[in-house]
């Protein structure tokens, strides 16, 4: 029955408030820190790496824009609106990157244009000398961080397009523009919070990558925290330039609640008959996407393949499936945790459904936006705080709880909890209040209402909220790297590892497995949107 | 006996000056023929209508007039200039949407949510000059009663003030067609009623020439001056409202178009003998403006002529439920079956002697239960006659 008992309101406030205390625990850390005295190391940084770094963050945030959503917001007029050879293909094709982890990208792009690189070689072969193309540069970094994210906006405005796009273009057609005119003036405006929607989350992205700018020796915020903490062995400084970081994505976070508002209701996409290419403009089409595709997900696949068939005698050893068993079981403990707190959190959000539970509720989910490098900094300091109070209170005698996997488990259920509470909270909303009710008539106690109607409901959201969040750890590199233990070194940490020693070829095994893994939500989205 | 009228279907003029020309018009998708060979005439000023049930090809036929389909042959001509031409796959002429000077109001309004009320009324105005646009904004504005509405948002509109919003925009750029594909539907019936009657008086009062799409007959004859009702792609019949009630040309039009029922009837001698009665056909009375014409008068007095049909043929004749008049004192009588409570009146359903029903339409005053016998009065002005055993239908009526 939904709450007017005070007590189970009141209990429920306390449960939500404290879940969504804990997720904040790690940026209200972060954010102290700058009320602890500035390090000598300071004057260092701000006058050798800030600029620097302000200005590569800045550049690529810049690049990526206009990259990332040109090409996402193209690519999804052009297959949401035309049929051309091979459209059905790529629509679903085109999502296949957000399998590969932007530091895969960028270590096999590196790989791909070293010298003796497959493209160098090529090149050669042709009389050209392709030394100028310098991927390990700002420019590169911004190419490739676009080719990862892109397909954040061509997801949304896809959905933007599919519902609204013929409609803007034909009322502006009929109010004399020209198909062309009608895009810009009309179809594009009308599909801008879908757009910008997308932008924001690559912009998120983009800000916490740490892998992709570390292979290029770039210097950003997120690499300023990790040198800051492990070369410099000053947390402080860590935590303190992981605020300035927060600061940029707080405001990034009020962007996008701000256009999310803006995502109105769409009517259903109609079945209009899409406007068949011909001719040359067919070819484009295919060259365009097929251009897209390759350089995105076929050609970093097939280095991939071939470094891995050329090297897994080596590879494929003991070393390696210890390296799945950390990532399985780390990943599997984190999507437990989740699961269950996110259960919690959403059951009790649909029993007392008031605006500042709801407002509980968003705070506990804002981690994703908190780059993983800040997580891990504002997570360590309170636990290494508490470790050190238990010392001094004479319980323990060592440094128990830093080096244990509740630093880990803690920064990485603070990221991806709304990973794990989407998928729950959409699946609960389906069960209805008369359902619900019908229920409570037709049952004696709770455990059978549970065991027999609330769980088989609930149970689909459960499935889809372990597996993204067992992908995503696996995925995870900058908190997993910072927080494990000695000797928990999963396939991720393992790629950064032989990435930074230049070893690419050596990474390749550990990286095709974090992608195939990878490729499970992507092709449940997949079957997902074919639904619609 | 049944009083009767003969009357006159005036033909079309066939003169080539109408505003409005769709010659043989055929849109297919793929294999599939959607539009078969429409062609009908509009003039300016007129409003016609498209009228059918989902899938007869009417909004496909309305998109090819807009030049947003195209079509696999046929002419469009608007205003002596032509649009559309297109014969045996070759395209003489197609011009594009945007310069074919017509508006279109979409079923689901198409407004543009990024921009105010007014900006999307200004939409089409972007060649007059900016004060000439603010004019016309204020102008339409007044036109459709939203003037304090000029700075919002669209989504903070009803759905009956975004239909008039999609009208002052389509309106906006004076266009000389302006075509509206089911305006109605998103709205409630008694919203659709009252914004009927507002629609056709915009139109009138600007002297719009204007096409309507529909599946709805009440809106359909509430609007337009013409109206051509579509079957399978096929144009079935091209008139007025009433002439489409009175004097349909097919069992089709004559089930789609209000109720009735079809009884039997034989000729002998020139009449055509029914359950009713027998009926007789008299020559098109003249009657002036000053005297309207008396039927009872006419029918006692007047001279008959005779069916041209040979003796013994089977004729089947349309009778609507105003056809059948309510009569206490005659000695014709009937047995009410079944009826149907209308508010103002009641639907009945009556059994004649030979087992045939038909429908009737009288004041729910007369309150007469189900199995009584009632009397009454067959006064059909019109007869509808048709030939052959086409029809499996003997009565129908709207729900």
């Amino acid at each position: 029955m939904r709450a007017n008992i005070s007590k189970g309101s009141v209990l429920a406030k306390s449960v939500l408030g404290l879940v969504s205390l804990f997720m904040l625990i790690p940026v209200i850390i972060v954010m102290r820190s700058w009320f602890e005295p500035m390090a000598d190391v300071w004057t260092h940084l701000a006058e050798f790496v800030l600029p620097q770094v302000i200005k590569n963050t800045l550049l690529i945030l810049a690049l990526v824009t206009v990259l990332a959503g040109s090409l996402g917001t193209y690519l999804a007029w052009l297959t949401s609106m035309y049929r051309f050879t091979g459209q059905r293909f790529f629509v679903w094709a085109l999502m296949l990157p957000f399998a590969i982890p932007a530091y895969v990208l960028a270590f096999v792009s590196v790989g791909l244009f070293d010298y003796s690189g497959f493209i160098q070689t090529l090149l050669r072969e042709w009389g050209i000398n392709g030394s100028f193309i310098q991927v390990r540069s700002v420019w590169g970094a911004g190419v490739i961080l676009s080719l990862v994210f892109y397909p954040y906006v061509y997801l949304l405005a896809r959905q933007a397009f599919l519902s609204q796009g013929r409609r803007a273009l034909e009322a502006g057609q009929m109010l004399g523009l020209t198909r062309n005119q009608s895009f810009f003036k009309v179809a594009l405006p009308q599909a801008m919070p879908w757009v910008v929607g997308g932008l924001l989350l690559t912009w998120m992205e983009t800000l916490a990558d740490f892998g992709a700018v570390s292979v290029f020796n770039l210097d950003t915020f997120t690499t300023a925290i990790y040198k800051s903490w492990f070369g410099f062995f000053s947390l402080t400084t860590a935590a303190q330039l992981a605020a300035l970081l927060i600061i940029t994505v707080f405001i990034i976070l009020l962007l996008e609640r701000y256009w999310q508002k803006k995502r109105s209701y769409l009517p259903s996409a109609g079945n209009r008959q899409r406007e068949k290419l011909t001719g040359l403009r067919n070819v484009w089409a295919v060259v365009f996407c097929s251009f897209v595709f390759i350089i995105a997900f076929g050609l970093p696949m097939a280095q991939l393949l071939t470094w891995v068939v050329k090297n897994y005698h080596i590879d494929l050893d003991a070393r390696y499936w210890g390296f799945v068993k950390n990532t399985v079981v780390i990943a599997g403990s984190t999507a437990a945790v989740i699961a269950i707190v996110a259960l919690l959190v959403a059951w009790l959000l649909r029993q007392y459904p008031n605006r500042s539970n709801q407002l509980l509720v968003s705070m506990a989910n804002l981690g994703y936006a908190v780059p993983g490098t800040v997580l891990a900094v504002g997570v360590f300091i309170p636990i290494a705080w508490l470790d050190n109070l238990l010392i001094a209170q004479h319980i323990t005698s060592g440094q128990v709880l830093s080096g244990s996997v509740i630093v880990m488990l803690f920064a990485l259920a603070t990221r991806f909890m709304t990973v794990g509470f989407q998928p729950i909270d959409r699946q609960l909303n389906r069960l209805t209040p008369s359902q619900e009710q019908a229920a409570q008539l037709l049952t004696t106690n709770r455990w059978q209402r549970w065991r027999q109607v609330y769980l088989p409901v609930i149970s689909p959201g459960v499935f889809t909220a372990l597996i993204m969040v067992f992908v995503e750890v696996t995925k995870e590199m900058p908190i997993t790297l910072m927080t494990r233990r000695q000797g928990w070194d999963t396939l991720a940490v393992r790629v950064f590892e032989m990435t930074s020693e230049g070893m690419y070829e050596r990474a390749a095994l550990p990286s095709l497995t974090i992608v195939l893994v990878g490729l499970i939500p992507v092709i449940l989205l997949i079957r997902q949107s074919d639904k619609t | 006996m049944v009083n009767l009228m003969q009357s006159i279907i005036t033909p079309q003029s066939q003169s080539n000056s109408h505003y409005l020309i769709l010659d043989n018009l055929s849109v297919s998708f793929g294999d599939t023929e959607v539009v078969k060979s429409l062609s009908m005439r509009l003039e300016q000023g007129e409003i016609g209508c498209l009228l059918g049930f989902s899938g007869c090809g009417k909004t496909t036929a309305l998109r090819a007039i807009a030049g947003l389909e195209q079509p696999q042959s046929g002419k469009v001509i608007l205003n002596g200039k032509t649009l559309t031409d297109i014969t045996q796959g070759k395209v003489k002429v197609q011009i594009m949407p945007a310069k074919r000077d017509m508006g279109m109001v979409f079923q689901d309004y198409a407004l543009f949510s990024h921009l105010t009320v007014s900006e999307n009324i200004g939409f089409g105005l972007h060649r007059w000059s900016k004060a000439d646009k603010v004019a016309r904004i204020k102008e339409m504005l007044e036109l459709v009663e939203l003037t304090a509405h000029a700075d919002k948002r669209i989504n903070q509109l009803s759905g009956g003030q975004q239909q008039r919003i999609a009208l002052a925009r389509a309106l906006a750029p004076k266009p000389e067609l302006l075509l509206l594909d089911e305006p109605f539907s998103n709205l409630d019936m008694m919203l659709r009623e009252s914004l009927a009657a507002k629609v056709r008086d915009i139109l009138k009062r600007t002297n719009t020439t204007a096409i309507l799409v529909t599946h709805d007959q009440h809106e359909a004859f509430a609007i337009a001056d013409k109206i051509g009702v579509m079957h399978k792609g096929k144009l079935a019949q091209w008139a007025t409202p009433d002439e489409l009630y009175h004097e349909p040309n097919s069992p089709f039009i004559a089930e789609f178009i209000g109720e009735g029922a079809m009884i039997n009837g034989i000729i002998e001698q020139g009449i055509i003998k029914t359950a009713l009665g027998d009926i007789k056909r008299y020559p098109e009375p003249i009657h002036s403006a000053q005297q309207p014409l008396d039927y009872e008068t006419y029918f006692s007095q007047g001279e008959v002529c005779e069916y041209d049909f040979p003796n013994g043929t089977k004729i089947k004749v349309l009778i609507r439920p105003d056809d059948i008049v309510h009569d206490d004192n005659s000695p014709q009588q009937a047995m009410v079956v079944e009826r149907v409570f209308r508010g103002a009146n009641f639907l009945y359903r009556l059994r004649l002697d030979n087992g045939e029903d038909v429908l009737s339409l009288i004041s729910s005053h007369h309150d007469h239960p189900v199995g009584s016998m009632i009397g009454f009065r067959p006064l059909m002005a019109h007869v509808v006659l048709f030939q052959g055993n086409d029809l499996d239908v003997t009565t129908w009526q709207r729900i």
